[in-house]
């Protein structure tokens, strides 16, 4: 019984060894420019376009649920098909980065895998001008 | 004398012994944009009134002028603390309506994903709650411990708070064998951590003056005011979806509903506190059991459901989550769609309960009864 009063008394002192135990830890945060967190694997980043891959379909740029996908004339390409090589306008999609919300339904429904996920997330930007990326700036690989 | 106050269709009267006190919106302790109007008379509150509506960016209106895929992504943003109980919810009312039967995979993963959530979200009550006590201390444990689970997240869905993981017919991608181990790994981890928290807060004599006997919400009031989850099981009454009308495969997991008959703060930050034990050993038992296999069923690429209405509702961190769809049976988009949030609900029941209590005790009420404010406006 006494104990028991005792420690009553005492009791708002024990956190602070949960706290002093912690005194002693490795720090967890990190200064952030200078050291970068290691990202999991299937962590999604800025869009990867492979232009060789895409068809100009279009898929990407109707499941968008935002409209952040539009369709840029990319000149005149040309492409293998079974009765030899056609050369044909196509297009490809450019992205308004700053309307994105990397829900990843373009990437997941682009059905020659052209569109993919990079792990590139410093896309912050001073205007909004530069979050646009036009389907050339999509093709340049980031890591 | 006598005066008198209008804002957003409320009259309130206020006497010469009474103050009109506006909490919010933009307040730390308000979790979010929340707005609380308090009629005062020294320190004991008399009235209240929350405003909400900061937050709302219309989400079942913009629901009806999308496909039944792109909803999804926009079921995380309501409750962006729980998405991935969101996108359950959702995609088992499109899965009703359509009649369809997913893979057993995909049901665990979907399970552990949600109760992986579960856990997030309560670790962050605590930090919250720590916070608005006035222990910045507990606000620092918890967020450092939500990263461990969140990093988790992360490999499964790619996204670190708005996953988007669930498809309506299974699961976005599968996970591998280094994924599980990872997660009992952190899940074992996460247990010392616990131990930790009981210690700090618990037995901390400042902690239970603090919180015992604050904001009494009665087992008759919760159940006629329709709150929900952890704040209806921490005033006694065992009420659990995952038990009463088990969704999924929560039928064949063993878990306890946790109970608490205090009915106060203490009662609810204990019973969130012990609901992180039970969400790990469903995680374990669901990795324990997990078969090989497909993670989603043969869907059609556009996805038009017959004419009908369905409702399904799931337990996410913060109670009944329910979600009601009509469908015309003509379009790809859904006619109407009404969520039910559990937020609302109790948000809703917090100034009756909250009558008569200290103002500074009115904010550890209120960060007891954990609320999301992207839930309520939505
Ligand atoms: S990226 Fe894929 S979905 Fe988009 S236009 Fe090209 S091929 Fe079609
Ligand atoms: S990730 Fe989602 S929001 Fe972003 S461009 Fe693709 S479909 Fe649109």
């Amino acid at each position: 019984m006494k104990l028991k009063e005792f420690m009553k008394k005492v009791s708002h002192v024990l956190p602070l060894f949960v706290t002093l135990k912690h005194l002693f830890m490795k720090p967890i945060t990190i200064q952030y420019p200078d050291e970068r967190l290691k990202l999991s694997k299937g962590t999604i980043g800025l869009h990867y376009l492979d232009t060789n891959k895409c068809i100009g379909c279009g898929t990407c740029a109707r499941i968008c649920p935002n409209k952040a996908i539009v369709l840029e004339d990319a000149g005149v390409k040309e492409i293998k098909t079974a009765r030899g090589v056609i050369r044909r306008p196509i297009k490809h999609p450019s992205i308004y980065i700053g309307r994105c919300m990397f829900c990843g339904l373009c990437v997941e429904s682009c059905p020659t895998k052209a569109l993919e996920f990079t792990t590139f997330y410093e896309i912050a930007s001073y205007e909004r001008k530069s979050l646009y990326f036009s389907y050339k700036e999509l093709a340049k690989r980031r890591e | 004398m006598v005066l008198k106050y209008r804002f957003e269709g409320y009259e309130i009267e206020v006497k010469d012994n009474e103050i009109l006190l506006n909490l919010g919106p933009q307040h730390p302790s308000t979790h979010g944009l929340c707005r609380l109007v308090i009629k005062m008379e020294g320190e004991k509150v008399k009235e209240i009134i929350p405003v909400i509506g900061y937050l709302h960016r219309g989400v079942e209106k913009i629901c009806e002028n999308r496909s039944y895929i792109q909803i999804i992504p926009i079921t995380d943003r309501m409750d962006y603390l729980s998405s991935m109980n969101n996108n359950f919810a959702y995609v088992l009312a499109v899965e009703e309506l359509l009649g369809l039967k997913i893979p057993e995979r995909a049901e665990y993963l979907r399970v552990i994903a949600a109760e992986l959530n579960r856990i997030a979200s309560h670790l962050l009550f605590i930090a919250t709650f720590g916070m608005d006590i006035g222990s910045f201390t507990a606000f620092m444990y918890g967020f450092r411990d939500r990263e461990m689970i969140l990093d988790l997240l992360e490999e499964m869905a790619g996204a670190r708070m708005l996953y988007n993981y669930m498809r309506i017919g299974g699961v976005k991608r599968d996970v591998g064998k280094e994924f599980f181990e990872r997660c009992l790994k952190v899940l074992d981890k996460l247990e010392e951590k616990l131990k930790d928290y009981e210690r700090f807060f618990l037995e901390n004599e400042l902690f239970i003056n603090r919180t015992k006997g604050i904001g009494i919400l009665k087992p008759e009031d919760a159940i006629k005011l329709g709150v929900t989850g952890p704040n209806l099981r921490a005033s006694g009454v065992k009420y659990d979806i995952r038990r009463v009308d088990p969704y999924s495969i929560y039928d064949r997991f063993d878990f306890n509903v946790i109970t608490d008959n205090g009915c106060d703060s203490y009662a609810r930050f204990i019973v969130r506190l012990k609901e992180i034990k039970e969400s790990m050993k469903i995680v374990r038992q669901a990795i324990r059991d997990i078969p090989e296999g497909d993670i989603s069923a043969r869907v059609p690429k556009v996805i038009r459901p017959p004419e009908g209405e369905v409702y399904s509702r799931v337990e996410s961190p913060r109670g009944e989550l329910g979600v009601y769809i009509y469908s015309d049976g003509k379009s790809d988009k859904p006619y109407r769609i009404k969520f039910r949030v559990p937020s609302f609900a109790n948000l809703s029941a917090f100034p009756h309960f909250n009558k008569g209590i200290m103002l500074a005790d009115l904010i550890v009420s209120f960060a007891s009864i954990d609320i999301v404010l992207g839930d309520i406006d939505r």
